[in-house]
């Protein structure tokens, strides 16, 4: 089987494959099960110093519904673990006497700096091999002056990081970010400068998923009524491939990426970002920890495809071809062709070029879409509408 | 099979998702009642099942029939785009879970004319009351004239229970009474109120009476008992009406390769029939039956005798067999069916207890009587060729517009 070891913030990862701090890590015997099925590593959900009172509500997550499937996005109101620290460090002794190779990391939140150095002593003293630092719930945390009021602010940023780095002596610590902010290179930045070793990107993506439109309470509704929460999945993936990206060119400090990680080719987009460390938490919970098995298959299918000798030669790859609007070609002209053989005569690219291009489709007789090479400005929109991809944009040649 | 067809809500949506909304879509221009399919198919995935039924009966009266007994696989679904990958959207059945589970909704309004006429429309099936609601709903005033006890046409006599609950058809009908001037059961053309009369009172007629008895088969003996036309066997068979010999515990021949074939076949089997066998002068290829019909009948134990004529009825006083003859098939023009020879000297004799024909019906003399008129309008089987209950829902409504158009021509030439 191909090498899928990946190294991230100076540990090797038997494969860059993690389950993110959430419902998924809040159970010692769930992350058994995980590490059994294969993942590379577990981020412990978000722990506390014995006095913080986490305080959950019920029911806590609701789904965005798309064209007759589930699951677009997920949104939750939940809290860091309810579990505090006494109890996550042994499940830390536990886990790591259990699974040696496998990569056991904690995430932690504090509101005090001794809360922070006690959390990060505490756990290194259990054999934690990595700490995650969440400055980046979008929900019920800031309330308080934790999660993404940290996030939000370099200063604090640097002043946080800077104290958990500080009491930790043997282990990487990685700040989680939120995308809750005007520019996310600034924090990256920030946690840089604080000298820790990693990031996290990215936390939950603020947002309301879902009002009921009968007696008019958002979602989640918590009996009678509800509250801003945090939103994953799917539907976040370019928010976090869009972070991931800016961090890894304008920053340059190693990153866990996070947020709508669902199928293989997810994970080598945000390799080719320049991820070097991936954190699934949706899809697991969707489909389960074998999904696993899946991501690393995919990934080990797609590097001898590829002719990749080692995840290592992936990450970033695809930096370079990102540059400024300004920068992209303006000399060039693409159209919109057709195969006929494969087109199934539904006619959607009709109505989107219609509707939502330039008026360069029509219909022939038989129901096949006529691409007007001279009004098609080239602007791809019918490419992602037909059903059964069978238009693609093609050069040609510019008339002078 | 009418329980079978029945989606869950879960299924429903599942179904309605796979719709590709397709522009100008093969499934809507083939339905005869023209139902903006992709449209009733959106509002259910998006939760509005009022809302798609609303869509239905704007161009369907008989949504509810149709649902239950339109050959969707002939119709909407044989063009859906997605038999191209993988197979088509489950229209009919969809169609099923909006007109069940959509509520009451409100008819659909028309703009009232301001020349209301009166209209007499023969014949309370499918087409005739289709073409008096809209006439109706457009403001004019029609009386409806119907041979038998109640409406509802063939789909009333013509096709068994299990197929067409007749709750479902009656509340369609019940409906579109409540539009009419007047309905008038019992009423027969020429024997309770004459033609000429109806010509004398009414600015247009639309005649919808359907056809004739059936064909009969010229063959020696075929006037012995036993003997029996498939119209009136399922009319006796689905009402419940008596005059008809029993199937039961008998070998039931079928003869006729057509959708009455089929259905006279299910009917006799259904009826205790120890076989039932159709018996058809040509092969599959050129049965006219629809695919799933004959699919049906195989399924529920129909036999097939294909390639094979009868030749006589044999009995002394009632039938006791049938001499029959195979056939090759002869083609003798590119394009047209091919023509049964029968191989002399083959004939065989089959026991049979009951002989069902199933040959066609013949036009209704009530048509020729009536063409030429200039006010009179046709539609349904009477119109010829309108196979389906769909097919005449449109055709009864398609000839109310022309009724309109023809009241608007005499408005503007001032008669």
């Amino acid at each position: 089987m191909t090498d899928l070891s990946l190294e991230f913030c100076g540990i090797r990862y038997p494969n860059p494959f993690v389950l993110a701090a959430a419902p998924t890590t809040d159970k010692e015997e769930m992350v058994a099960r995980a590490f059994e099925a294969g993942w590379g590593g577990a981020v412990l959900k978000t722990t506390s110093v014995e006095t913080e009172d986490v305080s959950l509500v019920y029911p806590m997550m609701t789904g965005l519904d798309y064209d007759g499937k589930r699951l677009a996005a997920l949104q939750n109101i939940d809290l860091i673990s309810h579990y505090h620290i006494d109890v996550v460090e042994k499940r830390v002794r536990a886990l790591k006497k259990e699974f040696p190779d496998r990569v056991v990391a904690a995430s932690i939140m504090g509101q005090a700096k001794e809360h922070w150095q006690e959390l990060v002593q505490r756990l290194e003293t259990a054999g934690v091999d990595l700490i995650e630092c969440s400055f980046s719930c979008p929900h019920g945390m800031p309330e308080r002056g934790m999660g993404s009021t940290i996030g939000q602010n370099p200063d604090l940023v640097e002043r946080t990081a800077r104290w958990v780095k500080e009491a930790a002596r043997r282990v990487p610590v990685v700040i989680k970010l939120t995308p809750q902010i005007a520019d996310i290179t600034v924090a990256a930045q920030a946690v840089k400068k604080s000298g820790a070793d990693g990031v996290c990107a990215i936390n939950t993506v603020k947002g309301i998923i879902g009002v009921d439109i009968h007696d008019f309470v958002p979602q989640p509704r918590v009996l009678d009524k509800s509250t801003i929460g945090g939103v994953s999945g799917l539907a976040i993936k370019p928010v976090a491939l869009r972070c991931v990206a800016e961090i890894a060119r304008d920053v340059g400090i190693p990153i866990t990426a996070s947020g709508g990680i669902t199928t293989w080719r997810d994970a080598v987009e945000f390799l080719l970002l320049g991820a070097r460390n991936l954190q699934v938490c949706t899809a697991a919970m969707q489909y389960g920890f074998e999904l696993v098995k899946d991501l690393k298959e995919g990934l080990g299918n797609y590097m001898e495809e590829m002719n990749f000798s080692s995840v290592e030669e992936i990450v970033g790859k695809a930096l370079p071809n990102l540059v400024d609007h300004n920068s992209l070609s303006r000399n060039h002209k693409v159209v919109s062709r057709v195969d006929e053989d494969r087109c199934i005569n539904c006619g959607r690219c009709y109505i989107a070029c219609n509707d939502g291009g330039h008026q360069a489709i029509t219909m022939s007789e038989d129901r096949v879409p006529q691409i007007d090479e001279e009004e098609c400005v080239g602007c791809g929109f019918c490419t992602t509408i037909c059903p059964v991809y069978c238009l693609q944009m093609e050069r040609v040649e510019e008339k002078s | 099979m009418a329980e079978e067809k029945k989606l869950s809500k879960e299924a429903a949506l599942f179904e309605a998702a796979g719709c590709l909304k397709c522009h100008q879509a093969p499934c809507q221009e083939n339905c005869p009642a023209g139902i903006d399919i992709p449209g009733f198919i959106f509002k259910i995935k998006t939760g509005d099942i009022k809302g798609a039924k609303r869509v239905l009966y704007d161009k369907n009266i008989f949504s509810a029939t149709c649902a239950a007994v339109c050959p969707v696989e002939e119709l909407c679904q044989e063009n859906c785009n997605k038999n191209q990958v993988s197979r088509s959207v489950f229209i009919g059945q969809l169609q099923g879970y909006a007109v069940e589970e959509g509520g009451d909704i409100d008819y659909p309004e028309e703009e009232l004319t301001d020349d209301p006429r009166k209209i007499a429309v023969i014949g309370a099936g499918p087409a005739g009351m289709s073409g008096a609601y809209r006439l109706a709903r457009a403001g004019h005033r029609v009386d409806l004239f119907e041979a038998g006890d109640r409406p509802g046409g063939t789909p009333y006599w013509g096709i068994p229970e299990w197929r067409l609950s007749r709750e479902i058809l009656e509340k369609e009908t019940k409906e579109i009474e409540k539009h009419l001037n007047s309905v008038n059961f019992n009423t027969r053309i020429g024997v309770d109120i004459q033609v000429e009369e109806l010509l004398k009172d009414y600015d247009a007629l639309l005649v919808c009476c359907g056809l004739g008895d059936g064909a009969s088969l010229r063959i020696k003996g075929a006037e012995l008992e036993g003997t029996v036309d498939a119209v009136k066997f399922l009319k006796a068979h689905n009402t419940g009406e008596n005059g008809v010999p029993s199937p039961e515990g008998k070998v039931v021949l079928i003869i006729g390769g057509g959708n009455t074939a089929m259905d006279a076949a299910l009917a006799a089997k259904e009826a205790g029939a120890e076989r039932s066998i159709v018996v058809y002068r040509r092969s599959w290829e050129e049965m006219p039956a629809w695919k799933a019909e004959i699919r049906k009948a195989i399924d529920s134990g129909v036999e097939f005798m294909l390639q094979t004529a009868p030749v006589e009825i044999v009995g002394r006083d009632k039938v006791e067999a049938m001499k029959m003859v195979p056939t090759r098939l002869v083609r003798e023009k590119e394009g047209r069916r091919p023509r049964p020879v029968p191989l002399e000297g083959s004939e065989f004799v089959f026991p049979a207890g009951l002989i069902i024909t199933a040959l066609g019906q013949m036009e209704n003399p009530l048509v020729e009587k009536l063409q030429d008129q200039e006010q009179v309008f046709f539609a349904g089987d009477a119109a010829g060729g309108d196979a389906t209950v769909v097919q005449a829902v449109a055709g009864g409504k398609e000839a109310a517009e022309k009724i309109m158009v023809f009241f608007r021509e005499q408005k503007e030439r001032g008669v």
